[in-house]
């Protein structure tokens, strides 16, 4: 009998995985790092409850919400930035300065002007991509091919035209990979903001489970935001390979 | 260089400009938690004392370096290994993808969990945050060697270890280069979070007290010189990269 190859391998990294948690579990204190068995026993119980999925869902709707906002306001931004020359080089370092303020430090903010509702980890996260994105949009619309963008000058192309039909497809490629960045640091942001301010979602249920010592429940979470977070990114650079099929993803 | 100071220089209108806006709508602002810049200004010589430099920022930056050190030399070592072969490449990027796509906030309690807090803890979730984007980075790079190169490798009879870090290795610098500047990134934000969730010294742990204890100034400055340390690795960051690779960046657009 001949076994499949691709069977194999799976099965042998599904292998790994278990002998590096259990080394984990091993090396660290079996109570704090729970065997892979009890673990996966709890999930099955964590799955069938209705809190589970309805923190599930917060999260994976505020990381929507926070994404498509961010995007939009990164495009309005970034094509106004990258439109008016020198604006680029003037903003971008305002632009960097903001970005590399870690997010989190905005959140002791936040909570004591809004609370720690829903509404403070949206706010963050809408932040947090816009300006991850704007970046993107910027470098896109610069490194537009001149020959293009004299083309669409010849023909006349002005306005809002010129944004749909020159720099949005030309631009497809790095903001493409800007937008597959940032779905997963939209849902890891939501779930910061979880942990660090406890808004609502998987986050704080993490938080919840962490502070009464429940470490079975606290890594029976992280395995799902790994799933997730994995599940979102593979999403993404799949539908980005078949709508750029053109090159090859960075 | 010249070009490079202009440029700089060129950069500071905008905030100057922002800046003097924030003062102008603030000068006379009761909102306790956005104070204007002039009171941010006059907070920070109150802040930056000798004593506060020696804790809070001596803590944050020794956790910010040994983790980001250890992190990050372990991720392309291990990374570069992986890489090298095809079958331990298949075997172990599922499992890299699948801890790198927990976000690293969460990987904090869990650390936590199991090393207590301390100046160690806050090391090793740094390491750990900054270790699995390198091993991502630097895996993708080795393993797209160019084939030529690699053939000519084998036939000026390269041993295994030889073509690894004569040939590979350094092929790959632009990819890990970038892998390095996303990581300061990634490394500064799980040390604030460490800091923040750990009763700790350091920078998180002094914006989250001075927000608690309603020194809403002494939270603005912690941010702010957040930002300024991150702005100032980023630069570095660029300026060595297309020193040190030029070829890689030239030839991607980056930049």
């Amino acid at each position: 009998m001949r076994i499949d190859p691709k069977f194999s391998k799976l099965s042998l990294t599904l292998l790994i995985g278990f002998v590096l948690w259990e080394l984990g579990s091993l090396i660290a204190n079996v109570r704090n790092f729970p065997h892979s068995w009890v673990v996966f026993g709890d999930l099955t119980k964590l799955i069938v409850t209705t809190t589970f999925w309805k923190s599930l869902f917060i999260t994976l709707g505020l990381s929507g919400a926070g994404f498509i906002i961010g995007a939009l306001f990164a495009c309005v931004i970034g094509i106004f930035v990258a439109l008016k020359k020198t604006g680029d080089l003037a903003t971008s370092g305002v632009i960097n300065f903001v970005r590399s303020i870690p997010s989190v430090v905005f959140l002791p903010l936040l909570i004591a002007s809004i609370g720690s509702t829903a509404r403070t980890a949206l706010i963050l996260t809408s932040f947090v991509i816009t300006f991850k994105l704007v970046t993107y949009v910027v470098r896109g619309i610069g490194e537009t091919d001149p020959i293009l963008i004299e083309s669409a000058r010849v023909m006349g192309l002005r306005g809002f035209s010129k944004i749909i039909y020159l720099y949005l497809p030309s631009t497809t490629s790095i903001v493409g990979t800007g937008l597959r960045l940032s779905a997963t640091q939209a849902f890891g942001t939501v779930v910061a903001a979880g942990i660090v301010a406890g808004t609502p979602g998987l986050g704080s249920a993490l938080l919840l489970a962490e502070s009464s010592a429940n470490y079975p429940r606290v890594f029976s979470y992280v395995f799902v935001m790994g799933v997730i977070g994995s599940l979102i990114y593979s999403l993404f650079n799949r539908t980005e390979n078949r709508l750029i099929h053109w090159r090859v993803s960075v | 260089m010249k070009t490079y100071v202009r440029n700089f220089l060129w950069r500071l209108w905008v905030p100057i400009i922002l800046i003097a806006f924030w003062q102008i709508i603030l000068r006379n602002s009761t909102n306790p938690y956005f104070p204007a810049p002039s009171q941010i200004l006059a907070d920070t010589k109150y802040v930056i004392t000798a004593d506060w430099v020696k804790t809070s920022l001596r803590s944050s930056a020794i956790t910010f370096l040994a983790g980001y050190l250890i992190g990050s030399i372990s991720g392309i070592l291990i990374g570069a290994f992986i890489g090298a072969n095809q079958i331990l490449r298949e075997i172990f990027t599922p499992i890299t993808n699948f801890i790198r796509s927990i976000p690293s906030v969460a990987k904090v309690p869990v650390i936590m969990a199991m090393l207590g807090i301390g100046q160690a803890t806050r090391i090793a979730t740094v390491a750990i945050a900054v270790l699995f984007p390198m091993l991502m980075t630097t895996i993708r790079g080795i393993a797209t060697t160019d084939m030529n190169v690699l053939e000519m490798a084998k036939l000026l009879r390269f041993g295994q270890i030889r073509t690894l870090f004569l040939v590979r290795l350094p092929a790959a610098t632009g990819e890990i280069l970038t892998g390095l500047q996303a990581a300061v990134q990634i490394g500064i934000l799980v040390m604030v979070i460490s800091e923040m969730l750990g009763s700790g010294i350091g920078l998180g742990a002094f914006i989250i007290h001075s927000q608690s204890t309603f020194m809403i100034a002494d939270m603005w400055v912690g941010i702010f010189i957040l930002g300024i340390i991150g702005l100032i690795l980023n630069e570095l960051f660029l300026y060595t990269e297309r020193r040190v690779a030029p070829w890689y960046f030239s030839s991607k657009g980056l930049r």
